[in-house]
């Protein structure tokens, strides 16, 4: 089904595309995993951004729902790696018997900064797909 | 819809902090100590009987009373360390304090090892005492959790395999270097922290007599656990706590200091060469010595530890090791390009430098003020023009000179050198009245507390400035600037606010040390250069009237890190030769490899801050 195009779902599409790749990059060259687990989940979060930034420039309704899905595993993933993020610092807590102020302020700018990176994006697209699907566009 | 919104917030802002509640409760020890002071002592002596002439002094066990009814969460090891090398060591499953000692002593007295030891050997041995207080999970399937799953210096590594235990105690974490042994980022090899979980590994299997690849498939049974450790005294009269590998001091006075000044002043002349260089750097585990990629400024800065100590304590032996090492300087270090010269330079022919020159000089005139011996006046006199000939126009320096070309390199810098020719210049004015010197320390002091931070960020942070600060002090005669104190007063307070707190939790051991989180355990020679700025900081707020009782408090919180970390005689049993690495300071709390300049910087912070250490 043919939809009406919006020139701000072509924006986040290429956006997504431009995160896609900003992931992959920072996977394989910047900070490479020793652990082959992370690297192929985040390649196929990658991936199913890239493939949510063609539908979105795209503009078919199964585009659309492709991209839908891929902001919303991002969310998921925001909010995944927040949990991480605090688990990671209570278990620090409980080995050294505290982490600090430095450690403390590590572990909350690394969460500011997965929201800021990770969530924000797919959360405003969600939020523009949200109100599209209600104008009926 | 709202309600159901309330509940999704609800549960996001819920489950982080149940998850951070559930996963500390899972994972924190809290140990409790088990035995007191006056029953380690009985303890460590009645386990000590096998290594004594006879039994006759050795106490009974039931003078432990109650004590000895005590239950023991977990083994209890005695071990016997000959030279830094374990020699014996036995663990017991016992479930009470009296039986696991019993068991302990009976196992030292069948010991052949101990049997074969002569009169000296049984002399210098020591004992340890380890009593499991706690123990704990850890995660095993992330490899850098798993690296940072233990408190440096102060937990075990343990592990089930096949139903039997084998165990790793603090101190052989630390003996077998196995600390700070993980590299979290790939690509930056020189970030370093954690266990080396694979040579933890080959360790637990050559416990337990399998292989490493066994110990790994059973990592999901790996533990941490923690230790009420002593260790009998030298003349094996008391039993001493030990804390991360090391018999901690809880207090200071002067005369500590003054000993513990001593000690180090006479480290460097125990370094000290046939021609008057110094053995760079010493591993205490090994007994080994290294003088690859000799350092001349720290060469120089080690000397200028040996004048201070000599102007503080008066011992000749100091004199005439600081002449030997300025003597090498002036014989190896000097350049023949820079011999028929009006200028001195210090290093090669083809590769001179500011920091060599500068410290060099100070180390002279040191000596001199020390001394009133005047016969290396005229190379001072050179040096000067030399570090006159590389300030640029804006106060800084050209930190490299090329002596076969006679051309000054000004691309690279080197971090300290700026700072140290400024110290060399306000310094030489003391021997040298010469206005030009006090000219140029001005604008090197102008510019290193003014321009160099001129620009957005620089009014966010401050770097190692403690050369800086050490010549504001130096300068005050001359120059008595409001620019130069509010700098070092700055520097100070940011010294204060990284400094460990006495009550600072997991490092509280380490208070008067600068660090910023428990991951990293911070070094020992930054307390040593640090507490040298902050004692001149202190003495120029003095001086210019305005003292500053939170200087002077960050120096004695300092001071105390510094005879503590120092090596004394309480301590060093890990080490094969306790009487070479006396006096000596570690890299860190853990890594006690001595390199001149650590013991440099924390000497010079001595015998520039007695004073300031209370007589009681």
């Amino acid at each position: 089904m043919k939809l009406r195009r919006s020139a701000a779902s072509t924006a986040f599409g290429i956006v997504d595309l431009a995160l896609a790749v900003l992931y992959a990059f920072l996977v394989l060259r910047v900070v490479p995993s020793r652990s082959p687990t992370f690297t192929t989940v985040a390649l196929a979060a990658s991936t199913l951004l890239a493939a949510g930034g063609v539908g979105m420039i795209v503009q078919r309704r199964l585009g659309l729902v492709v991209a839908a899905v891929a902001a919303s595993s991002m969310v998921a993933a925001t909010f995944a790696l927040i949990l991480l993020l605090v688990a990671s610092a209570a278990y620090m807590h409980g080995i050294y018997d505290g982490i600090g102020q430095a450690g403390a302020a590590i572990a909350i700018a690394a969460a500011l900064l997965a929201i800021e990176v990770v969530g924000l994006v797919p959360t405003l697209q969600l939020v523009h797909l949200w109100r599209r699907r209600r104008e009926g566009r | 819809m709202r309600g159901r919104g309330a509940i999704i917030v609800g549960v996001a802002l819920a489950l982080p902090a149940a998850l951070y509640v559930g996963v500390y409760a899972w994972c924190h020890l809290s140990p409790r100590p088990i035995l007191d002071a006056p029953t380690a002592d009985i303890a460590l002596r009645w386990l000590r009987a096998p290594l004594e002439d006879g039994t006759a002094g050795a106490p009974s066990l039931a003078a432990l009373g109650a004590a000895g009814q005590l239950p023991l969460p977990g083994p209890l090891w005695a071990s016997v360390y000959l030279r830094g090398q374990l020699v014996v060591r036995h663990r017991s499953d016992a479930a009470k304090v009296g039986e696991a000692l019993a068991e302990a002593g009976r196992a030292l007295h069948a010991s052949p090892a101990l049997a074969g030891f002569d009169a000296e050997d049984r002399q210098v041995a020591r004992l340890r005492l380890d009593l499991l207080t706690a123990r704990g999970p850890v995660v095993t399937g992330v490899p850098l959790a798993l690296a940072n799953a233990f408190a440096s210096g102060r937990d075990g590594v343990g592990v089930t395999v096949a139903g039997h235990v084998a165990y790793l105690l603090p101190d052989d974490l630390i003996r077998q270097e196995l600390l700070a042994g993980a590299q979290p980022v790939s690509f930056i090899a020189e970030l370093r922290s954690g266990l080396d979980v694979e040579a933890a590994d080959q360790a637990l299997a050559a416990q337990l007599g399998c292989t490493a690849a066994e110990v790994r498939a059973a990592h999901r049974l790996l533990f941490r656990f923690r230790v009420q450790s002593f260790v009998d005294s030298p003349d094996h009269a008391r039993a001493l706590p030990v804390d991360r590998g090391r018999v901690p001091v809880a207090a200071i006075d002067r005369a500590s200091v003054r000993t513990a000044l001593e000690r180090a002043a006479d480290y460097a002349v125990r370094q000290l060469r046939w021609d008057g260089s110094f053995e760079y750097i010493y591993q205490p585990f090994r007994h080994q010595h290294f003088s690859d990629d000799y350092s001349l400024p720290r060469h120089a800065g080690t000397t200028w530890l040996l004048a201070l100590a000599y102007r503080v304590l008066g011992h000749a032996r100091y004199r005439e090791a600081a002449t030997s090492a300025i003597d090498y300087l002036v014989t190896h270090a000097v350049p023949s390009e820079c011999e028929a010269t009006a200028f001195a330079c210090v290093g090669a022919n083809d590769d001179a430098d500011l920091g060599s020159a500068a410290l060099t000089s100070v180390a002279i005139v040191e000596y001199q003020l020390a001394t009133g011996d005047r016969r290396f006046l005229g190379l001072a006199e050179r040096l000067g023009r030399f570090l006159l000939n590389m300030q640029k126009p804006n106060g800084d320096f050209c930190h490299g000179f090329v002596p076969e070309s006679g051309l000054r390199d000004c691309v690279g810098q080197v971090l300290y050198y700026s700072g140290e020719a400024a110290l060399a210049l306000a310094k030489l004015h003391q021997i040298l009245p010469d206005p030009a010197l006090t000219t140029a320390a001005e604008r090197a002091l102008d510019y290193l507390t003014g321009a160099n931070y001129d620009y957005f960020l620089g009014q966010f942070f401050i770097g190692e400035d403690h050369w800086t600060c050490i010549a504001a002090e130096a300068a005050f005669p001359f120059a008595n600037k409001d620019a130069y104190a509010r700098f070092c007063y700055a520097f100070a307070r940011l010294n204060r606010r990284v400094q460990v707190e006495p009550d600072g939790g997991p490092l509280a051991d380490l208070a008067g040390a600068f660090g910023v989180t428990p991951f990293f355990l911070p070094h020992n020679t930054p307390a040593g250069s640090r507490t040298e700025a902050n004692v001149a900081i202190y003495r120029l707020s003095v001086l210019r009237g305005e003292p500053q009782p939170d200087i002077l408090e960050t120096v004695r919180r300092s001071m105390r890190l510094l005879v503590d970390q120092q090596f004394r005689p309480e301590g060093m049993y890990l080490f094969a030769r306790p009487e070479s690495a006396l006096g000596g300071i570690g890299h860190t709390p853990l890594q006690p490899e001595v390199r001149i300049d650590y013991v440099a910087h924390v000497g010079s912070a001595m015998a520039r801050g007695l004073d300031l250490v209370p007589e009681r």
